[in-house]
C-alpha cells in the first residue's frame, strides 16, 4: 500500500489574488487540506500604546480612525461614544441620526468592494469593473456630506461636525434611485449564472453548529444561521426607529453568503431613504464637560462584524487603557476552521468570501 | 452596566465552564490592564445574544512570574487572544508562543510592567 | 440572450464612465478641505488652535521680531505645516473668533520638493518650542 505524502503548500503574503498581507500554510494530502497554520501581523503600528501615551483622550478620534481605511467612521464612532457615556451631558437627536446616515453609506460601499472581489477571482472582470464604477456613486454623497471620500474626520465628542442643506438631501435621493436599480441587476447575475456564484454552492461551508462553538460574527454568522446582530442588541443609536431588519441565510456556504450581503445593501438603501425623510430638527453639537473617570464598553456592527472598545481613565488627560478588539481578528479561529477538508484550488475563493481586513487585525 | 465577577487563577478554568452555555453566551475577548509596577488584571469578557448591553466580565489580578490556564478545550476561539497576551504584556499562558506582532528584535512588552 | 443584445446596443451609444484626467479637470463639491488661514489683525493669541490640533501643526514660537499687535505680550509668531496638517478643522472650531483670525480656505496644499527642506526646517521649529 502506498504511503501518502503530506505535502506543505503557502498561500504566502504575496499573492495574485491576495488584497491583504496575510500569510496561512497548508498541509495537503493529494489537494485536500488536512491542517492550517496562520500569520498575521504583518502591518502592526503599535496604536493601543500610542492611544496611551502620546495622544490625549479628545485627539484620539482622529488617530483611530486612521486604523482602516473601509470601516473609518466605527472605529471614531464607537470610541467617541465610549468616551461620552463617562462625561455629563447629551448628544442631541439630530446629531445621531447623522451618524446612522453615514455608517450606513459606509456599509454599502464596503459590501460592493467584496463582491466586485469574489467577481474578480471567479474570472468576471466586466462585472468587477462595473461594480467599482458604480460604488463612485456613493463616494460622491461622502464627499458633498463631509469634504473627504474616504477618512471622514466627522464625529467629534459631543456631536457631529457639518450640517446637511436640502441640496444635498436632493442628490442622496437621486444617487441612491440609481444605485437600487443597479443592486437589481447584480441580484439577478448573482442568482441565475451559473460560474459566477452558483458554482460555488456547498464549498467552504460553516455549518450552525461550529458558528455557536467558534463565535462567528457578522456576515460569516447570519449565512450560517445564527441571529446575532449587535445593532439589534445595542441601543447607543435608535436603529429601531428607522426599519432595521435581520438578513439571514441557512447554508452557510460562499453563495449564501454572497446573497446576504446583497440583502444588506438593499436594507440599507432604504434605512437612509427613512433617515433623509424624516430628518429631526436641532442642534447637531453640545459641549461635553469634564474628563472621563471610569471603565466603559461599547459594540458597534461595523461591515465585517462586532466591534468593541474598552476604555478606562482616571480624570487626567491621557487614559489609561484604550482595548480594540476588531471583528476579522475575532474570526481567524473560525476561518482556519473552514478551511480543513477542502480542496487546496478552492482556498483563494474562500478567502475572498471571508472579507478580510488586514490593517484593522494587526492594529 | 458591566457584572464584574473576581475569581482566582486556580478556579477560573471551573467558574468559566459553570458559566458558559454555548447557544446563549458569546465570548468577545481577553483583555489585560496594568494596575501598578507589579500586577497586571486579566479579564474574559463575555455577551448575551438578543439582549440589550448584558455583558459579564471575570478578571484575575496576576503577577509577572505567574502561569495563566488555557480555556481553548471550553472556548475554541480563545486561542489567537492569549497569543496576543503573552506578546504585548510578557505573561505566560499554557500553550500559547510568542511571535504574533512583535519580532525578536523588537522591543518587548510593551504594555506590561517593563515597558512605560 | 435577447437582453444582452439590448443591453450591448444601449452602451454603444452612451458615453464612457471615465474621466480624462488631467485633460478636463475634476469638479469639486463645495465645501471641500483645504489650507489653513491666518489672519493676524484679529488674533487674541489665546493659544487654543495649538492645543486642540492632533498631529501637532501649528506652532507658537518666541522670536525677536514681533508685530504690533497688543496682545501678543510674549512676543510669539504664528508657525503652520501645510505637511503635517490633516485638514480636519479642530483649530478653526476652537478658535474665538473663527471667521476673522483662523479659516478654512478651498486652496490646494502645495507639493513638497527636496530643496525646500520640509522637514528639517520643522524640526528646528520644534526645538524652538522647548
Amino acid at each position: 500500500m502506498a504511503n501518502k505524502k503530506i505535502i506543505n503548500i503557502p498561500l504566502g503574503s504575496q499573492h495574485i489574488s491576495l488584497l491583504e498581507p496575510v500569510k496561512f500554510k497548508f498541509a495537503c494530502e493529494n489537494e485536500k487540506i488536512t491542517e492550517v497554520d496562520s500569520d498575521v501581523g504583518f502591518v502592526h503600528r503599535g496604536i493601543e500604546k500610542a492611544c496611551t501615551t502620546k495622544f490625549k483622550f479628545d485627539a484620539v478620534p482622529y488617530v483611530v480612525a486612521r486604523i482602516c481605511g473601509l470601516c473609518a467612521i466605527t472605529h471614531s464612532l464607537c470610541y467617541t461614544t465610549a468616551v461620552e457615556n463617562l462625561l455629563e451631558g447629551e448628544v442631541p437627536l439630530k446629531a445621531k441620526y447623522l451618524r446612522i446616515l453615514l455608517v450606513e453609506l459606509d456599509r454599502i460601499h464596503s459590501h460592493m468592494l467584496c463582491l466586485s472581489h469574489t467577481a474578480e477571482n471567479a474570472g468576471f472582470e466586466a462585472m468587477f469593473m462595473q461594480i467599482m464604477g458604480d460604488r463612485e456613486y456613493v463616494m460622491d454623497l461622502q464627499e458633498k456630506i463631509t469634504g473627504n471620500r474616504i477618512q471622514f474626520d466627522y464625529v467629534s465628542i459631543g456631536g457631529v461636525n457639518r450640517d446637511i442643506t436640502s441640496e444635498i438631501i436632493k442628490d442622496i435621493k437621486t444617487n441612491l434611485k440609481i444605485i437600487k436599480a443597479k443592486v437589481d441587476e447584480y441580484i439577478y447575475e448573482f442568482t441565475n449564472n451559473w460560474s459566477l456564484s452558483l458554482k460555488f454552492q456547498d464549498i467552504g461551508t460553516l455549518s450552525l453548529d461550529e458558528a455557536y462553538d467558534y463565535n462567528a460574527i457578522g456576515p460569516l454568522a447570519r449565512a450560517a444561521g445564527l441571529k446575532t446582530d449587535v445593532r439589534s442588541e445595542t441601543n447607543y443609536l435608535p436603529y429601531d426607529e428607522v426599519g432595521y431588519k435581520m438578513q439571514l441565510g441557512n447554508t452557510g456556504d460562499i453563495h449564501g453568503r454572497n446573497i446576504v450581503r446583497l440583502n444588506e445593501i438593499l436594507n440599507s438603501i432604504q434605512m437612509c431613504e427613512n433617515i433623509v425623510d424624516g430628518l429631526p430638527d436641532g442642534e447637531i453639537f453640545t459641549k461635553l464637560k469634564g474628563k472621563p473617570n471610569g471603565e466603559s464598553l461599547v459594540r458597534l456592527e461595523a461591515p465585517r462584524g462586532e466591534l468593541m472598545y474598552y476604555i478606562k481613565g482616571d480624570g487626567k488627560p491621557f487614559l489609561n487603557r484604550v482595548r480594540i478588539k476588531t471583528p476579522t481578528f475575532a474570526c481567524i479561529p473560525a476561518f482556519m476552521e473552514v478551511f480543513k477538508g477542502s480542496n487546496y484550488a478552492d482556498a483563494p475563493a474562500i478567502l475572498a468570501s471571508f472579507d478580510p481586513c488586514m490593517s484593522c487585525t494587526a492594529k | 452596566m458591566i457584572n464584574k465577577i473576581k475569581t482566582t487563577l486556580e478556579r477560573v478554568v471551573e467558574d468559566i465552564n459553570n458559566f458558559y452555555i454555548k447557544e446563549k453566551h458569546h465570548f468577545l475577548t481577553l483583555n489585560g490592564l496594568k494596575l501598578d509596577e507589579e500586577t497586571t488584571q486579566i479579564q474574559w469578557i463575555f455577551s448575551q445574544y438578543g439582549e440589550i448591553d448584558n455583558i459579564t466580565m471575570f478578571y484575575v489580578d496576576v503577577k509577572q512570574y505567574e502561569v495563566i490556564p488555557s480555556v481553548v478545550k471550553i472556548l475554541p476561539s480563545a486561542i489567537i487572544s492569549q497569543r496576543e497576551i503573552v506578546d504585548m504584556f510578557g505573561i505566560d499562558v499554557e500553550g500559547s508562543d510568542k511571535g504574533l506582532y512583535l519580532d525578536e528584535d523588537s522591543e518587548q512588552m510593551p504594555l506590561g510592567s517593563c515597558g512605560i | 440572450m435577447f437582453s444582452s443584445v439590448k443591453k450591448a446596443f444601449k452602451n454603444l451609444f452612451s458615453k464612457p464612465q471615465t474621466i480624462d484626467y488631467p485633460v478636463s479637470p475634476i469638479e469639486k463639491p463645495a465645501g471641500h478641505r483645504g489650507l489653513i488661514e491666518y489672519g493676524e489683525e484679529h488674533c487674541i493669541y489665546c493659544l487654543k488652535c495649538e492645543k486642540a490640533c492632533p498631529p501637532g501643526a501649528i506652532l507658537f514660537v518666541p522670536t525677536d521680531t514681533p508685530t504690533q499687535n497688543p496682545k501678543n505680550k510674549k512676543s510669539q509668531e504664528y508657525k503652520y505645516n501645510p505637511h503635517l496638517c490633516i485638514y480636519c478643522g479642530e483649530c478653526v472650531r476652537a478658535c474665538p473668533k473663527p471667521e476673522e483670525a483662523l479659516w478654512q480656505s478651498e486652496k490646494k496644499p502645495m507639493i513638497a520638493i527636496k530643496e525646500d527642506r520640509v522637514n528639517d526646517s520643522w524640526f528646528e521649529i520644534e526645538k524652538l518650542k522647548k
